[in-house]
């Protein structure tokens, strides 16, 4: 499963939308959900999905989907 | 965006003071002062030596977020650490999602920068704080509240609280004008528990608490598993002798430092809980826990004297949470709430159990300070 399809399902869990509502442009602005407490919920799934930990300035470029993936592949995670 | 956090100077008031104005803008209704100036950046002398500011500033250098670290040394188990208080922190995610990222990344920084973290207060578990700080695994407890009602009728009138629809408004001024509020709330408050009758003790306001308060530093540490440093040297800095409204009590056995407490009488206007009464409040104190119905007797009198209508403290430790049931008080629902990070919790943890609340000693002396009361 690609990293964007993993990021697709925790969406749909931290996020509480529905399969066909993700798209790599979602923002923060996008989501009723997405806001300081989401954003802190989807870190800690991202962390325990990917086996990951996040420095605090990773945290702030996490700004849409697309970047999250882009914060991911840096961090080494692999399709 | 890139949003670094750095230490907090004065080159950036300006941008503190758009961060605050933005954030009036972006929430209707919102009390002037959570966000003013003010409160973001303390005044010089409200600000403790071991307070560390820190801002969130994007590459424009706009501020994002700020929040404190309070540095505090703290007695845990048998030795000293220094643990700190996450203070105020503010994010422009309130506000405008774009910037829904910044809170956790103030946290984050603070965790990194000191992993052994505590907050206290917070208002309640319907708060964001709260919510964040328990999605980051946080442990959360509530301190307990308590209060004593020493004139009846002016409670009965002005328990804003209590006082939310008409009717009860009605029945309310209806208890304080025949002296059926009065009856109930005595017989309840005498009811509850035994009433503490100390004999041999004798308590004094001072303007600055004696040299004794080291050695009862010194007897009491051990005897909570957790607290906050509590010598003369911490409170000086904590209940400054310029400051008039902190009531500073010694009581004393047969001449002999027992105890201390900072009480507060404030009269209110419009309070949002208690309306336009006088409120005392048992702030802060020390003892050993055998002598906290002692110094909590002594406090209660001295505020009674004093004029205040009602009476509340929150306390975590059981001793006292005793000694205030065995002195009147009457437990009432509680929105101050001690959060630890998740290392704290761990050291705060003996053969794998977590050390309960009330072993541990927090109260309004704690975090903020009673800013609030």
């Amino acid at each position: 499963m690609s990293i964007e399809e993993r990021l697709a399902i925790l969406f749909q869990k931290v996020f509480k939308i529905e399969r066909d509502e993700f798209s790599p442009h979602l923002q923060p602005e996008d989501l009723l959900l997405w806001d300081s407490l989401g954003h802190m919920n989807l870190v800690m799934d991202l962390e325990e999905t990917f086996d990951v930990r996040f420095e605090a300035d990773e945290i702030t470029q996490m700004t849409s989907a697309s970047r999250i993936v882009e914060v991911l592949k840096a961090k080494g995670v692999k399709d | 965006m890139r949003i670094r956090i750095l230490p907090y100077s004065a080159a950036y008031d300006d941008a503190v003071r758009a961060l605050s104005a933005r954030l009036h803008a972006g929430i209707a209704g919102a009390p002037f002062s959570l966000f003013s100036m003010h409160d973001l950046l303390p005044k010089a002398d409200e600000r403790r030596p071991d307070d560390e500011f820190f801002l969130a500033a994007d590459e424009n250098q706009t501020v994002r977020g700020m929040y404190i670290l309070r540095h505090q040394d703290f007695w845990i188990g048998d030795r000293r650490a220094r643990i700190a208080y996450y203070k105020l922190p503010i994010s422009e995610g309130i506000v405008d999602r774009a910037y829904s990222p910044v809170g956790v990344q103030l946290l984050l920084d603070a965790l990194q920068r000191q992993p052994l973290l505590y907050g206290l207060g917070m208002g309640g578990y319907e708060e964001r704080l709260p919510q964040l700080l328990i999605a980051a695994g946080w442990r959360m407890l509530t301190v307990p509240f308590f209060f004593h009602v020493v004139h009846p009728a002016v409670f009965l009138r002005n328990i804003v609280h209590l006082r939310r629809s008409a009717l009860r408004a009605r029945l309310f001024d209806l208890l304080a004008a025949t002296g059926f509020g009065w009856l109930g709330i005595k017989t309840l408050q005498t009811l509850h528990r035994p009433l503490f009758r100390g004999a041999a003790e004798t308590s004094a306001t001072v303007d600055r608490f004696a040299e004794g308060i080291d050695d009862l530093w010194e007897t009491c540490k051990a005897r909570y598993a957790v607290c906050a440093l509590r010598n003369r040297a911490v409170l000086d800095v904590l209940y400054p002798a310029a400051n008039k409204r902190f009531m500073r009590l010694e009581v004393r056995r047969r001449g002999r430092l027992i105890g201390w407490a900072v009480l507060l009488n404030t009269q209110l206007s419009h309070h949002k809980y208690f309306g336009d009464m006088r409120l005392g409040s048992i702030a802060d104190g020390l003892a050993d826990p055998a002598d906290a119905p002692a110094v909590v007797a002594c406090a209660r009198q001295a505020l009674e004297r004093a004029g205040a209508d009602l009476i509340v403290s929150n306390q975590s430790h059981r001793a006292w949470q005793s000694a205030l049931r065995a002195c009147g008080f009457l437990p009432g629902p509680s929105n101050l709430l001690l959060g630890t990070s998740p290392e704290l919790t761990r050291l705060l943890r003996v053969n794998g159990r977590d050390v309960p609340l009330h072993e541990m000693y927090f109260n309004r002396g704690d975090g903020d300070g009673p800013i609030n009361l």
